[in-house]
């Protein structure tokens, strides 16, 4: 007796609750849509809708970028890739806080592959002034995958830096030249000072020999200035410095 | 159509032999390719489409709204998409069954058309074992799943077949119980005829004829649910536990026949419903002979397209059960229940004549409980709405 009463609770249950829930979304299908219809009937332009702190595409201000590649370093997929060439040093104003901040590399290469970017933002947080930072821009859907390789640094500013570092390989190398002459001046004239005291013919001997050397390392420097505007891969720094 | 073919052949002067069966088979497969492109197709694609709009708007969404007006043209977007894709075998498949597996389902599901009406006349056969014809012919469903989860050498599929056979099978029994105590209660197998001993009034229908019947209509509902493997009983395409169940390694225009068929079934069992419970295409006598046939179908499609949309709506309420409550549904419930149906049925049809007042009375004593549920169902909708001082948006476009 129990066991049918059960049974006949059970039947009781199940038809309610069945007429309940059919109910409720009978309810629902009488009230508009809460959801927000994208990307062109949107009550304001998306960009205004997305939270601050949104982590969009990443984006580089080439300006004030001083190539310290701490986000290089620090992104846990190695999905960032820069090459750089020294440039004369420039003060640069840090977006974080206004600070003058010295400058001496310029990017010839920034590329980002969004393709494997997880978006964690460690390259973000390092950067001494705030040039990498997130954009709200998250439409990244495209035909061909190449798209979100993004190579931030174009011919024509690739160009410009390598012009400036030319430049700067250059007055290095003049300047280089002048201390060298210089020295050798100075040189011979200490050289000069010492026939004074007495041994003039080997002072006489080791005079020129000083000045060619210093011709040579002028003429080494330049030559390796003009294989670096070529490859660019950072060897003028080791010659250099 | 046997007649109009017959009148054809008169017309044509064939005598007999190969000529009167070839022109029978060539009207067979006219008729066919019509029903085909002009209702089934179209028809399923289109229940995709709605199905889509009414889930999205039952769970606050907009739904499909890009293709064409409103996006009234999803659903040949989709299609199109799909006999685009690459047809994929994969390589350790059984290939014979993997390619022949969907059309069994989709025979399953279009055979049953030959006996569904439409009006009057608009018939392709009027079988007279109709009822017995479409227990039959939907068992080439059943066939076809397990085959696409066996061939398909995936545990996903396998699982997806097995449960689909088990489920299948179980139901075939409240489903035929239900229909046979129509069929008691008519007696006839055929389709027309069990629409012609109904009237168009709501109790002349066999739904409210009986409280047997009354019962029996819900328990094929249920049923018929299940034999179409809709939620809540969609175990054997469970996405969140089987990927896509049976048709998991399926791509392609395979892959849409099963769907092509499953909407198209949605469609048959609203039909079955409305052709059995519902009055099918009984129109009143006050309709003029001109155009009779066109309300008639009017009726009909209408009456099947609300239970359509019970169906849709009953899938976006309700959660999936679990494969013991499905048996324990079917076992304990459905099957004692359409049995006591069966009886009560014979036992009412053995004591109360058909015009008595008092079978009357009870009809239309049911026919009121029926009003009194739909009562309170609009005002259960109300309190809903009320209770969360919710914005009413009837225009279907957002």
């Amino acid at each position: 007796m129990q066991a049918l009463a059960e049974y006949v609770e059970n039947l009781r249950r199940g038809a309610t609750t069945i007429f309940e829930g059919l109910s409720v979304t009978f309810s629902h299908m009488m009230r508009p849509p809460t959801t927000t219809q994208y990307p062109d009937r949107t009550p304001k332009p998306m960009t205004d809708l997305i939270p601050e702190r949104y982590r969009g595409f990443l984006w580089v201000d080439l300006d004030i970028c001083i190539s310290c590649r701490l986000c290089e370093r620090y992104c846990p997929i190695d999905c960032i890739v820069i090459e750089d060439e020294k440039i004369d040093k420039i003060l640069i104003e840090s977006a974080l806080d206004g600070k003058p901040t010295p400058k001496i590399k310029d990017p010839v290469r920034f590329d980002i592959n969004l393709y494997k970017c997880m978006y964690c933002g460690l390259c973000v947080e390092p950067c001494p002034t705030g040039a990498i930072f997130f954009t709200k821009e998250f439409e990244g859907s495209s035909p061909d995958l190449a798209d979100m390789h993004m190579r931030l640094v174009d011919d024509t500013r690739r160009a410009q830096v390598q012009a400036a570092a030319a430049e700067a390989a250059r007055k290095a190398a003049a300047a280089k030249e002048a201390k060298a002459k210089a020295k050798a001046a100075a040189d011979a004239k200490k050289a000069a000072a010492g026939e004074a005291k007495g041994s003039a013919p080997e002072a006489k001997g080791a005079a020129p020999a000083a000045d060619a050397a210093g011709g040579d390392k002028a003429a080494g420097g330049n030559g390796s200035d003009t294989t670096a505007e070529g490859g660019g891969d950072g060897k003028p720094d080791a010659n250099d410095g | 159509m046997q007649q109009y073919l017959d009148s054809l052949i008169a017309q044509w002067g064939i005598q007999a032999g190969w000529q009167v069966t070839l022109v029978y088979a060539a009207g067979m497969l006219t008729f066919a390719v019509i029903v085909l492109l002009l209702w089934v197709a179209p028809l399923a694609g289109f229940t995709s489409f709605v199905e889509r709009r009414i889930a999205a708007r039952m769970q606050s969404r907009v739904g499909p709204n890009r293709v064409g007006p409103n996006g009234i043209l999803q659903w040949i977007a989709d299609g199109l998409k799909c006999l685009l894709k690459e047809d994929l075998i994969p390589k350790d498949a059984d290939a014979m069954l993997f390619k022949v597996a969907p059309y069994l389902v989709f025979l399953g599901m279009f055979g049953t058309f030959v006996v569904l009406p439409f009006s009057e006349k608009l018939i392709i056969s009027d079988l007279n074992v109709g009822i017995f014809y479409i227990l039959a012919v939907t068992s080439f469903v059943a066939v076809g799943i397990i085959m696409a989860g066996w061939s398909s050498n995936n545990k996903w599929a396998l699982l997806g077949g097995m449960r689909s056979a088990n489920q299948i099978i179980s139901y075939e029994i409240p489903t035929g119980m239900a229909l046979l105590t129509v069929v008691l209660a008519s007696g006839t197998m055929s389709t027309q005829g069990i629409i012609q001993q109904q009237g168009w009034l709501p109790w002349e229908w066999n739904i409210f004829r009986t409280p047997f019947l009354f019962m029996a209509f819900f328990i094929y509902f249920i049923a018929a649910l299940a034999e179409a493997n809709r939620t809540p009983f969609d175990l054997p395409e469970g996405e969140s536990e089987l990927v896509a169940g049976y048709n998991t390694e399926y791509s392609g225009m395979r892959f849409a026949l099963f769907f092509l068929a499953e909407w198209a079934n949605l469609y048959v069992i609203a039909a079955i419903a409305t052709m059995t419970f519902m009055g099918g295409w009984n129109v009143p006598a006050a309709v003029p002979e001109s155009v009779r046939t066109l309300v008639q179908v009017l009726f009909f499609i209408g009456k099947s397209f609300f239970w359509i949309f019970v169906m849709i709506w009953i899938r976006w309420t309700l959660p999936r059960v679990r494969v013991d409550q499905m048996m324990e549904l079917c076992w304990k419930y459905l099957v004692p229940m359409s049995f006591v149906g069966l009886l009560g049925t014979a036992t009412w049809e053995a004591f109360v004549p058909r015009d008595n007042p008092l079978a009357r009375a009870v009809s239309i004593a049911l026919f009121a409980v029926a009003l009194l549920l739909a009562v309170r169902f609009v005002m259960r909708v109300r309190y809903n709405l009320r209770e969360t001082q919710a914005r009413i948006h009837l225009n279907p476009i957002v």
